[in-house]
């Protein structure tokens, strides 16, 4: 046990402090096994005192509280209500297609029992009918060159080396933030349900949220051309690889190629909850991640 | 004050303004489950701090950029920009670990006392005194020049009483 007169280690004076200042001193006194009037010794002495001083300005630093925009209040205000409304409506939803399940299984289970009993007069009857085969056509849904075309030259973004540039090629392509969720693997964390738990669930789905991305931006980077030279893997292996390193919704809103400092890279915007977009420069010769920013 | 806690934590607008977002959404999904036990402020803490130590988490696992451009200064005076020539709050609040800044935050931007702050966090009254002394030892520290971004960021140790026996 520590008397007055034993000088205490640094942390147990800066904790007895902190506690003190907080009001806290007889509990925390008493946690270290020392008594209050030896505790208030401690913190009394004048070699304390400048180390009080010190941890009043560290508490008075903290204190004020950063201010929010309006503008960034009523987003999250909005996001909040819509994320709200969207939940609503996807549990109306579910009910209603529950009732029409139910509704179809009697339905399905009534033609069922009209088949079979036709059958069997069909077979009772000893008639038998033949069908002619009819030619069908072959309706091969050709995808349109032009419309391909159109995306490819949509996703090539040319030189992004600056902020400006990125943020104006990127923008242009993408509709105005608003405050709808994200693809829903990644955008309804379970922030409340005060466990801490949150978003344990994002890692566990990194494989399908690659599964995911590489199907929306393609395997073989379908929404834009190859970047010349690039010697690296393609787009979407850069995407997938991103969004199964985890911190980004499983899909990206947009990803395509250009050029930042005469290097070929990819990019990739993904919708944040809170409005705008996340978007981020890989390196298109090894996937890594030049440059973040958000718009 | 969700935000206010959120931006505290995460030392970042970006990332506040995400888990402010998440915590908000939280705060609606879950009202119905609100049993009254606590205070409904202190239940929103809860809610918020999880949210922002959750967007710690993304956030780690996140890869950094190799290289950076100048973000823009958003607009308007900031509170902090009456220190800001001092010390970069945001820099020497990320020298500590998330849980340090959120026990620190809600002490020090809240006023919660170490009971609800216990409660919040679901930790043991002593813990959160060490995490507080610590945190605030680290910040004293480096505006007593003593340590620094890049400095050695204060040890999140449990407090002794907290320990198994």
């Amino acid at each position: 046990m520590n008397g007055p007169s034993t000088p205490l280690p640094p942390g147990t004076l800066d904790e007895l402090l902190s506690a003190d200042i907080d009001g806290e001193l007889e509990r925390a006194a008493a946690d270290h096994g020392l008594p209050v009037d030896a505790a208030r010794a401690a913190i009394g002495a004048p070699e304390a005192t400048a180390r009080r001083a010190a941890l009043v300005r560290a508490r008075d630093l903290v204190a004020p509280a950063v201010p929010l925009e309006p503008a960034d209040a009523d987003r999250l205000v909005a996001g909040a209500l819509e994320q709200a409304r969207h939940e609503n409506e996807l549990a109306a939803a579910r009910r209603r297609r529950t009732r029409v399940d139910a509704a179809r299984r009697v339905a399905i289970a009534a033609a069922s029992i009209v088949v079979v009993f036709g059958g069997i007069a069909v077979l009772a009857r000893g008639t038998s009918s033949s069908s002619k085969s009819s030619g069908s056509k072959a309706l091969s849904a050709s995808p349109t060159n032009e419309s391909a075309q159109s995306r490819s030259l949509a996703s090539a973004l040319g030189d992004v080396s600056t902020r400006d540039a990125l943020r104006n090629k990127v923008l242009q392509r993408l509709p105005p933030a608003d405050n709808k969720p994200p693809p829903s693997a990644v955008s309804a964390p379970k922030a409340g349900d005060s466990t801490g738990q949150g978003l344990a669930s994002d890692a566990a789905g990194g494989a399908e949220q690659r599964a995911i991305a590489l199907m929306l931006v393609g395997p073989k980077g379908q929404r834009g051309p190859a970047v010349p030279g690039s010697a690296g893997s393609g787009r979407a292996e850069c995407v997938a690889r991103l969004v199964e390193h985890g911190g980004v919704p499983p899909a990206p809103a947009f990803s395509g190629t250009g050029t930042s400092d005469g290097r070929s890279v990819y990019v990739a915007a993904f919708r944040r909850r809170a409005g705008g977009y996340d978007v981020y420069v890989l390196r298109a010769a090894d996937c890594s991640v030049l440059r973040r920013a958000v718009f | 004050m969700i935000h206010a806690v959120c931006r505290r934590v995460l030392t970042n607008a970006d990332d506040a303004l995400d888990a402010a977002q998440n915590a908000m959404i939280a705060v609606a999904r879950h009202i119905d489950t609100f049993d009254r036990r606590a205070r409904f402020s202190t239940w929103c803490y809860r809610i918020a701090t999880n949210a922002a130590l959750d967007e710690a988490r993304r956030r780690a696992r996140r890869p950094a950029p190799v290289e950076t451009l100048p973000e823009p200064r958003p607009g308007g005076v900031r509170v902090d920009d009456a220190v800001a020539d001092r010390i970069d709050i945001d820099a020497a609040l990320a020298l500590l670990s998330p849980d340090q800044r959120a026990a620190v935050a809600l002490r020090d931007l809240l006023g919660l006392d170490y009971a609800e702050i216990a409660a919040v966090l679901e930790i043991p009254p002593g813990t959160v005194r060490s995490r507080i002394a610590r945190g605030r030892a680290a910040l004293a520290d480096l505006m007593s020049g003593e340590a620094g971004p890049g400095g050695n960021p204060a040890p999140d140790a449990e407090h002794p009483t907290s320990r198994a026996p």
